[in-house]
C-alpha cells in the first residue's frame, strides 16, 4: 500500500498502543495517528467527492472531531472503524450539498472525451484527457463503488484492508469491485478501449 | 467461468484471485479469445485507473498541512494544572530545584550574595523571543547561537526536556522558522525511503526540516562508517536535491575552473545540485574582502553565475531592483553568464509572504519577473495544464525580452524529471518549446 500507514508510524510504538495513547490525550501519539490512517482517509473523502482540496478538508475535520471526542471513544480496536465511518459521513454530506452541480459537470459521456478532436502540444495532453474522462466516468458510479475503486487504485490496498476500511463484510469487496469495474468498462466506450488495448499490445 | 466471465476477469484485474485460481482463468483465457479480449480489456481498465487516481495520491506535505493546523488548535490546547505531574523529567527537575535552593541556602548562610543568572533571551527582539519560546515546546533554551551571514541575522537554538520535541531549530531575525530537527518517523514516507536508500551503510546523524524557500526541504547529515559527515538535500517529494561534496570528488574541469575563480580567496563549502534534471555545482568562497559568496558552475566547469550584492550593481540595475522589490525583502541576487551574455537574477519575497523571481538586462531593463499561478491568465493556465499533465510546473515568468513587443509566459516545468522550457502567449496559445 503506497505511504502505507504502518510504515508512517512511528517505529517506537504499534498501532494500537499508539491509539490508545491518542486516547489518553497525548499529543505525539495524537499526531502519529495522522500518519497511521490520513492517507485512507483521503483515499474514502476523495473516493467520494472527486476534489483534493474537499478531500484534504475532511481529513482534518475528522482528526478535528477524532480529538474533540477522543475521551468518548474508549476502546481503541474500534477506533480506526470510527475514523473511517466519520471521514465518510462527512464526505457524503459535503457531496449531497453539491450534488446537482457537481453531477452536471460530469455528465459527458467518455465517448465523447475520447473521440473529441485535439490538438497537442505534448503527448502529456493525451494523458491529461484520459485523466479528465475518468474522472468523469467515476463521478457516475455509486459512492461504495467509487470509493472501493479509489482505495484499491490510489492507496493500492488489498481486499482485505478495503473491507476492514470501509467496514463492510469479508468478501463483498469482490463484488463490488466487479460490479464498478463493469460499469467502468461499459463507460468507457470501444474507441479508448481499443486505443488503450492498442497501446498496451 | 466460461458463463460468467467478468467476475473473474475483474478479480484477476484488481488482484483478488488466488494463485489457484488465477492460473485456473489464465488456463481458460489462453483457449478462449472471448474471454481474453474482456480479460484485457479489464486490465487496460486497470491501467488506466492506476495511471488516473495513483496521482491523485495526496502529495509528501500532506501529513504535516494536516498536523500543521491541529496544532494551531486543538493540539495547543491548555492542560490540567496538574498535568506537569505527569511530565516525564518532572522528576529530575523537581530534584535539581531542591538541590539549587538547597546550594542558594547554604551560600545565603556564608553570606554570599547570589546573582541571578542572565535572561538569554532578554537582548533579542520581541519577535524572535516569541518565535523561540513556541517552537521550544515548553522545553528548557539550553543554548542560543546567533550568527551573521553576510548581515541575514539568525539564532540557532538548544532545546532540553521538551517532550517530543525538538531540540534544535533555528530561527530567523524577524522571528521565521529556519529550520528545526526532524526524527526520521517524522518526515513524509517518500522523503523518509530516499534518506534510508540514499544512507545504505550510513548512519543518519540528524535531518533538518529547512523553511528558507518556499517549498520546504530536508537535510539529512549522514555519517559513513570512517565517520565522514556529509549532507543531502531532499525535496517533499522525495527528490536529491542537493549533496554536500569536496573539491577532490569533482570533475577535473569543475575543479579546475573552482581553483581558478578562487585566487587568493578560500573554498568554504561545495555542493553538487539536481535543479530539475540539471547538474551544478555551488561553491561558497570567502574572498579577500571577507564577505562568503556562492559560484555556480555547470557540468563542464564554465561559471555560470556569481552571488551579487546591491552595492556591487550597475546604477541602472540597482534602480530597478529597487522599484521591483518595493516593499518586499531582497533574498538574493546572482550574476549569471548563461547565454553568451551578463543578466541579473534577483529573488525576492513579497510582503505577502510569496517569493519572486525577476531578471534585469546590464542597461536595467527587466527581461522576465515570475508571477504567481492566481496571476496567470487562464486561458494560459489551461494550456499550460494540458502541456504537463502528470508533470510538475516549477516556475511561471512573464517574458519581457521576447522579439516582436509580445510579453509571452515562459514555463518552467519537469516532466519523468526532465526539465521542460514552453513559451504560451497570452492568449493562451503554445508558442513553442525553449531550449
Amino acid at each position: 500500500m503506497k505511504g502505507s500507514p504502518d510504515q508512517q508510524s512511528s517505529d517506537q510504538f504499534p498501532e494500537r498502543q499508539t491509539i490508545e495513547r491518542a486516547l489518553e490525550g497525548d499529543s505525539a501519539a495524537f499526531e502519529r495517528l495522522v500518519y497511521l490512517y490520513g492517507r485512507r482517509l483521503y483515499a474514502i473523502a476523495y473516493g467520494v467527492l472527486q476534489d483534493a482540496g474537499e478531500a484534504e478538508d475532511v481529513v482534518q475535520e475528522t482528526f478535528l472531531k477524532a480529538h474533540a471526542h477522543r475521551r468518548l471513544i474508549r476502546d481503541a480496536e474500534k477506533f480506526p472503524a470510527w475514523l473511517f465511518r466519520t471521514a465518510r459521513n462527512r464526505a457524503c454530506d459535503l457531496a449531497r450539498k453539491h450534488r446537482p452541480a457537481f453531477l452536471d459537470q460530469h455528465e459527458q459521456t467518455l465517448e465523447h472525451a475520447a473521440d473529441s478532436e485535439v490538438t497537442c502540444p505534448s503527448a502529456n495532453l493525451r494523458l491529461a484527457e484520459r485523466h479528465s474522462a475518468v474522472q468523469r466516468l467515476l463521478a457516475t458510479l455509486p459512492d461504495n463503488h467509487r470509493v472501493a475503486i479509489t482505495l484499491r487504485f490510489m492507496e493500492d490496498m488489498d481486499y482485505r484492508q478495503i473491507e476492514e476500511t470501509m467496514g463492510i463484510n469479508p468478501g463483498t469487496v469482490r463484488g463490488i469491485l466487479a460490479r464498478a469495474m463493469k460499469t467502468l468498462r461499459k463507460g468507457i466506450g470501444a474507441t479508448l478501449l481499443n486505443e488503450l488495448l492498442g497501446s498496451n499490445s | 467461468m466460461h458463463d460468467e466471465p467478468e467476475p473473474w476477469a475483474s478479480a484477476a484485474a484488481t488482484d483478488g484471485l488466488t494463485e489457484t485460481d488465477l492460473a485456473q482463468w489464465r488456463q481458460h483465457i489462453a483457449a478462449c479469445p472471448s474471454c481474453r479480449r474482456l480479460n484485457d480489456e479489464e486490465f487496460a481498465m486497470r491501467d488506466l485507473l492506476k495511471g488516473s487516481l495513483g496521482p491523485e495520491s495526496p502529495d509528501s506535505g500532506f501529513e504535516m498541512r494536516i498536523l500543521l493546523r491541529l496544532r494551531r488548535g486543538p493540539l495547543r490546547e491548555k492542560r490540567p494544572w496538574y498535568d506537569f505531574l505527569q511530565w516525564r523529567p518532572f522528576p529530575y527537575l523537581a530534584g535539581a530545584l531542591c538541590l539549587l535552593i538547597a546550594t542558594a541556602v547554604v551560600l545565603r548562610l556564608q553570606g554570599h550574595r547570589m546573582t541571578p543568572a542572565p535572561d538569554p533571551l532578554a537582548s533579542l527582539p520581541a519577535s524572535v523571543r516569541d518565535a523561540i519560546h513556541s517552537h521550544a515546546r515548553g522545553g528548557a533554551i539550553s543554548r542560543i547561537e546567533p550568527d551573521d551571514d553576510n548581515g541575514d541575522v539568525s539564532y540557532a537554538v538548544t532545546v532540553t526536556g521538551a517532550p517530543g520535541g525538538p531540540s534544535h531549530f533555528t530561527v530567523g531575525d524577524d522571528g521565521s522558522l529556519l529550520c528545526i530537527d526532524r526524527a526520521l518517523g517524522e518526515v513524509p514516507g517518500v522523503v523518509r525511503l530516499a534518506i534510508n536508500s540514499q544512507a545504505g551503510r550510513n548512519h543518519v546523524e540528524e535531518i533538518q526540516e529547512d523553511f528558507e524557500d518556499s517549498q520546504p526541504a530536508f537535510i539529512a547529515t549522514l555519517v559513513s562508517p570512517d565517520g565522514r559527515e556529509r549532507d543531502y538535500t531532499f525535496a517533499q517529494d522525495g527528490s536529491l536535491t542537493e549533496v554536500e561534496t569536496s573539491l577532490d570528488e569533482l570533475p577535473p574541469a569543475v575543479k579546475a575552473s573552482i581553483m581558478a575563480s578562487a585566487g587568493r580567496g578560500a573554498v568554504e563549502g561545495v555542493e553538487k545540485n539536481f535543479d530539475n534534471g540539471e547538474v551544478s555545482y555551488v561553491v561558497t568562497m570567502s574572498g579577500t574582502d571577507a564577505l562568503l559568496r556562492d559560484y555556480t558552475f555547470d557540468e563542464t566547469g564554465t561559471l555560470a553565475s556569481v552571488e551579487t550584492f546591491s552595492s556591487e550593481l550597475p546604477a541602472p540595475v540597482e534602480a530597478i531592483v529597487k522599484s521591483q522589490v518595493g516593499k518586499g525583502r531582497l533574498d538574493g541576487i546572482d550574476k549569471s553568464f548563461e547565454d553568451g551574455g551578463i543578466t541579473y537574477l534577483a529573488s525576492t519575497t513579497m510582503p505577502d509572504g510569496t517569493e519572486r523571481d525577476f531578471s534585469v538586462s546590464p542597461s536595467g531593463e527587466l527581461t522576465s519577473r515570475e508571477v504567481t499561478w492566481k496571476e496567470t491568465p487562464k486561458a494560459v493556465q489551461q494550456t499550460i495544464s494540458q502541456t504537463l499533465g502528470n508533470g510538475k510546473l516549477v516556475e511561471v515568468s512573464k517574458a519581457y525580452d521576447e522579439p516582436g513587443g509580445k510579453v509571452p509566459y515562459e514555463i518552467e516545468a519537469s516532466i519523468n524529471g526532465r526539465p521542460l522550457y514552453f513559451l504560451v502567449s497570452q492568449s493562451g496559445s503554445f508558442l513553442g518549446i525553449e531550449d
